[in-house]
């Protein structure tokens, strides 16, 4: 079994529910590098999150990472082979403790502990119901779980939805040395500006397509150029 | 009108009145494919029964039974419902015959049957009260129990007049089973018809609508006890003629006519036949009576049957729709329904600022368990305005939606729409009172056309040009399209539509523009500034598009923890740090 | 009356046992299972003809135990790989369309003819103040008691429960932490399937019944099911094992004798509307 180290995308179309949602998308995510993904809501950057990790399929193009095709593989081949995808909305198994949240996914204890590194909080908290945590602690134990799996290709969904930003700005430089270490991170995120500071590469997705594709740097430097690419036609009314 | 089919006829008073060819021409087209369909059906029968060998006759007339209580299956089976006990009600119908016939009571075989069939509705009903409180899974073991009860109960005593040889007496005109047949025709296209009827009425559309939601149902003012209710009981009425019509035809029944296996049975062939359809009810009848008798002729054992249905049915649901619902799917892509173009962002004016309160909130307070949802809220929604709520994710809106429309008994406070107070009115009281909402999440049921969804939400007779009126304001698919076939955009301002159409005192908007593109969202802040004008109803909106609020709202009122926080005119409001921090959240702390 | 109550529990441990399968099939695999007797059926009737060919007892039951354990992974597959995504009333219809297909299979595999059922478990084990308790009835009782136990060892103290549990509760996340979810979908189809064809292999020599009144067991063990409310493991025990003792005791009332069988609906009725008399809605929100 071949571990996916990175990802190339080809021209891919994602519907949702037989509506088309995203439309020719072409871009890499390398390793040991953090590419972001910006765009208003609704523009499509879940779909095809979901669409990498399996949820969803790819209607045409070609999706493929560490060299092989994917899109043959179903959602659970591609976690085995190293890709993780951190959905959106706090989906802890809310009736498992937070340790049993951890060890539901089993890739051995070293995974598990650097994973509690990053969240010192959850150590307290390890036998208490997933359920019962804050939204933000639940956020957290969804991120140290993807990490407990000791993923090669990390997909982060607004990772910093409901968390407080004393924790946001603890994450991202974790997030930065995972790729350091060669994970490739796509992000996802709402906070553009704290995204870019991270990130190598930056994409703006906006109505389905992207509208935007380079390097971080100049996006992060000139808002000007960011807001229209975010906004697009929108930011002229 | 090769779309009678997927398309419940509508009532011939009420026929659609759009399109090119004119009202006159359309309700004339309407009431011919109303008619057209069961003379054609009964034209079929009367020649079948002249030139049918009499074995075969006999069979189909077995057909026709099956497809009565196939089509009172697919009564429930529109409401979402699962009815494993259909044979039962069946019984009751056969049973009530055989007693009336013992009795010799007047009026005869055609009096008892339809007799037979009122003496299943209290069943109907009976099963249909859990069916209130239970529903999917639980409400099929509950069916399958009565199933298995009523089994026993009939296995241990004999049908009226089975002990005394006595046979169900015919009338002389329906005497021979030639007769015989071309009656259990008769009956079967009545009936037909009046499913097909009864499916283009409101309660019809609260069927599929309960199918759908029944949050949503209860919210545009339909109770949903009354639909649920009503469908168990036609639904029982329908398998007690099926009955009634049985016990005519064999003149002697047995318990074995209505064991618990031939309900399951039934139930299989519905789901793959598709019984919500009057020729998936035929076809299941067909299938149930011919398949066996096939595999009896070509020497193979009859047990095969229901092999062969086992595996249909589930090859049916595999492919999500039933034969029937294949085939008028088919026929709708072969005409698809327009899909208007988006509207432009055209300026409605400057947002009305109300004077008189309408809606009054004072303390209200919503609790879930130990978590505080909603903490002594105080709010005023003037008439003639629209007003904006926001708040972060999990602020409370929703919950305030929520409790403000009945769905939490429990919340504390007052609430007075109009003076009117609303507290301890159901959802669906609240609604005729003149308070409707939309939901976040896409409650417009599927199965309906845009037609019958506007007219069955509006929840009162709507007159075909104020319809139009609606669908053009907003910018709707035309009445004949299927609701299945549109995008969700378009599906949240049908829901805007269909309140607007309720012509009610407050319409409480949650996230309507979540679905559509920017500039979408900004023609429909246009439009919602109309509202209050051309309507007569004010608007609370729920959003999360502050450019859509600044454009709709004349006022704002900012949620945070379950609490108010601020409210004013929406430019002094955002302005304030406290909003800032609460609302456009981390993003301002942060940088 | 003491007596008949004690000799219901017979048929009560089946009911308890039956109603396990049905709640952890509906906890993990989001199923009410109504083809879940009728699997064992064919187990039973697999080795009834075994049996009739001269297979000693042994490898005759172990032939029907992997008989059943086969069919029922085979529909667990089917459920898996067309319906994976389906909601729970959706694959609970697709079960009744199991149990028709099944019951028919049955007829044509094994005929209608009634047959004898070799078992080991006739006869009694001990009397008490004339009271039997008898072989069969100990069997059920603590072998459905075992399972609720080491159901809920395996789901709370082991990896695969814990699995099993994220599975049920949010599929595609589980699947995309690795979880394989059709595998583990299959392999409690199999075992529950196992399991039915057990406690058939018990009780079944002990009744006169047919194929079909065998399947329509799965109507009782939904009731017990029902009192554990499809989640709690040990009160559908204490459910079947009330309900087998209610019916055997009404089985000595000589007016209500031959409508004991009404008992389930009369409990299913009962307790549904009592245990979700607070549900009002289909949806939370």
């Amino acid at each position: 079994m071949t571990t996916v180290t990175d990802l190339t995308l080809a021209d891919v179309a994602v519907a949702r529910g037989g509506a088309p949602i995203v439309r020719d998308v072409s871009l890499t995510v390398p390793a040991g590098e953090v590419t972001v993904l910006l765009g208003p809501n609704g523009a499509g950057k879940t779909t095809l999150l979901e669409a990498i990790a399996g949820v969803l399929p790819i209607t045409s193009g070609r999706l493929t990472g560490g060299g092989a095709d994917l899109a043959g593989l179903d959602r659970v081949a591609r976690a085995r082979r190293g890709l993780a995808l951190v959905e959106q909305g706090r989906t802890v198994f809310t009736s498992l403790t937070v340790a049993e949240n951890l060890r539901v996914v089993r890739r051995g204890a070293a995974a598990v502990d650097r994973a509690l590194e990053l969240f010192p909080e959850l150590d307290k908290r390890m036998d208490v119901q997933a359920g019962l945590l804050s939204g933000g602690e639940q956020q957290m134990v969804v991120l140290a779980r993807a990490l407990a799996m000791g993923p090669s290709v990390l997909l982060i969904d607004e990772m910093s939805l409901g968390l407080a930003p004393v924790i946001v700005r603890r994450l991202l430089p974790a997030v930065r040395s995972l790729a350091d270490d060669g994970v490739a991170v796509l992000l996802v995120e709402q906070f553009a500006t704290l995204a870019l500071g991270i990130a190598d590469t930056a994409h703006v997705l906006a109505g389905g397509r992207l509208t935007h594709s380079g390097p971080a740097a100049p996006l992060r430097k000139s808002p000007e150029l960011l807001h229209s690419a975010y906004l697009g036609e929108a930011a002229a009314s | 009108m090769r779309h009678a089919e997927a398309e419940p006829a509508k009532p011939p008073g009420d026929a659609a009145p759009s399109g090119p060819a004119g009202p006159g021409r359309s309700r004339r087209r309407a009431l011919t494919g109303l008619l057209a369909q069961p003379a054609g059906a009964l034209l079929v029968v009367i020649v079948a029964a002249i030139t049918v060998p009499q074995y075969w006759l006999f069979l189909a007339t077995s057909v026709l039974v099956s497809a009565v209580a196939l089509l009172g299956l697919g009564i429930v089976g529109r409401a979402g419902m699962n009815s494993l006990c259909q044979l039962s009600f069946a019984a009751v119908g056969a049973w009530t015959v055989a007693q009336l016939n013992v009795w010799e009571t007047p009026g005869g075989l055609i009096a008892w049957t339809l007799a037979g069939g009122l003496a299943a509705m209290p069943f109907g009903v009976l099963i249909g009260l859990p069916a209130l409180r239970l529903r999917g899974v639980h409400l099929a073991v509950v069916t399958l129990g009565f199933a298995a009860a009523a089994d026993v109960v009939i296995s241990a005593v004999n049908f009226p007049g089975v002990d005394s040889y006595q046979q169900v007496l015919r009338p002389g005109f329906i005497a021979t089973d030639r007769q015989y047949f071309v009656y259990a025709g008769l009956v079967f296209v009545v009936a037909a018809v009046g499913v097909q009827w009864l499916g283009g009425t409101r309660t019809g559309a609260a069927w599929r609508a309960v199918r759908f939601s029944e949050r949503a149902t209860a919210a545009s003012g339909t109770g949903v006890a009354g639909a649920k209710l009503s469908a168990f009981a036609l639904s029982a009425f329908a398998a007690g003629l099926s009955g009634g019509l049985l016990a005519g035809q064999v003149g002697m029944i047995t318990a074995q006519n209505f064991g618990t296996i031939s309900s399951l049975a039934l139930f299989v062939v519905a789901v793959m036949a598709g019984g919500e359809y009057v020729g998936g009810a035929l076809l299941g009848g067909v299938m149930i009576m011919f398949v066996p008798e096939l595999f009896r002729r070509a020497g193979i054992n009859q047990d095969w049957a229901n092999v062969l249905f086992g595996v249909g049915a589930v090859h049916a649901l595999s492919q999500g729709s039933s034969v029937s619902e294949g085939v008028a799917r088919r026929l709708r892509a072969r005409r698809p329904a327009a899909v208007p173009a988006p509207r432009a962002p055209v300026d409605g004016g400057t947002p009305p600022l109300g004077t008189e309160p309408l809606l009054e909130v004072k303390g209200l307070s919503v609790r879930f368990g130990q978590v505080v949802a909603l903490q002594d809220v105080d709010l005023v929604v003037p008439e003639g305005t629209v007003m904006g709520l926001i708040g972060p994710n999990g602020a409370g809106k929703s919950t305030l939606t929520d409790a403000l429309s009945g769905f939490l008994p429990s919340a504390t406070g007052s609430v007075t729409l109009a003076g009117r107070p609303l507290g301890g009115l159901p959802v669906h009281r609240r609604a005729a009172a003149g308070l409707r909402r939309t939901f976040q999440q896409d409650r417009v049921p599927t199965g309906l056309t845009v037609g019958a969804y506007l007219r069955f939400a509006a929840h009162r007779a709507v007159p075909a040009g104020e319809l139009a009126e609606v669908r053009a304001f907003l910018g709707c698919p035309p009445p004949d399209a299927h609701v299945a076939d549109l995008d969700v955009g378009s599906r949240r301002l049908l829901e805007v539509a269909a309140a607007l159409l309720a012509r009610p005192k407050l319409i409480i908007l949650d996230e309507p523009a979540a679905g559509l593109a920017h500039a979408e969202s900004l023609a429909l802040a246009d439009r919602l500034v109309e509202v209050p004008a051309r309507y007569g109803a004010s608007v609370l909106l729920i959003e999360h598009d502050l450019d859509m609020v600044r454009r709709a709202c004349a006022r704002v009122v900012v949620l945070d923890f379950g609490q108010v926080i601020a409210a004013g005119p929406p430019a002094e409001v955002l302005a304030r740090p406290e909003v800032a921090r609460a609302y456009l959240g981390d993003e301002v702390a942060l940088t | 009356m003491l007596e008949g109550a004690i000799a219901g529990l017979a048929g009560g441990g089946a009911y308890a046992a039956f109603g396990l399968c049905l709640t952890l099939m509906f906890r993990l695999v989001r199923v009410v299972n109504f083809a879940q007797v009728a699997i064992g059926v064919i187990g039973l009737y697999t080795m009834a003809i075994t049996s009739e060919h001269g297979w000693p007892y042994g490898p005759a039951a172990l032939a029907g135990l992997l008989a059943a354990t086969l069919v029922a992974a085979a529909l667990g597959w089917v459920m898996g790989t067309w319906f994976g995504e389906a909601g729970a009333d959706q694959r609970s219809a697709i079960s009744i369309a199991f149990l028709v297909g099944l019951l028919a299979v049955s007829f044509l595999a094994f005929g209608t003819d009634p047959r004898r059922m070799p078992g080991k478990f006739g006869g009694s084990l001990f009397t008490v103040d004339g009271i039997t308790v008898t072989k069969a009835s100990a069997v059920c009782v603590a072998g459905s008691i075992l399972v609720a136990a080491g159901a809920w060892l395996v789901l709370t103290r082991t990896v695969l429960g814990l699995r099993l549990r994220a599975l049920s509760e949010r599929p595609t996340t589980a699947e995309l932490h690795a979880i394989p979810s059709r595998r583990l979908g299959v392999g409690m189809w199999a075992v529950t399937g196992l399991l039915a064809a057990a406690v058939l292999l018990v009780v079944a020599p002990q009744q006169t019944s047919d194929q079909t009144s065998l399947s329509l067991m799965v109507i009782p063990a939904g009731a017990a099911a029902l009192v554990g409310g499809f989640r709690s493991l040990g009160r559908t025990v204490a459910g079947g094992l009330g309900l087998g003792a209610l019916q055997g005791a009404l089985a000595h009332v000589t007016e209500l004798q031959q409508y004991r069988d009404t008992v389930p609906f009369v409990a299913i009725l009962a307790i549904l509307i009592w245990s979700q008399r607070k549900e009002v809605w289909d949806a939370a929100r």
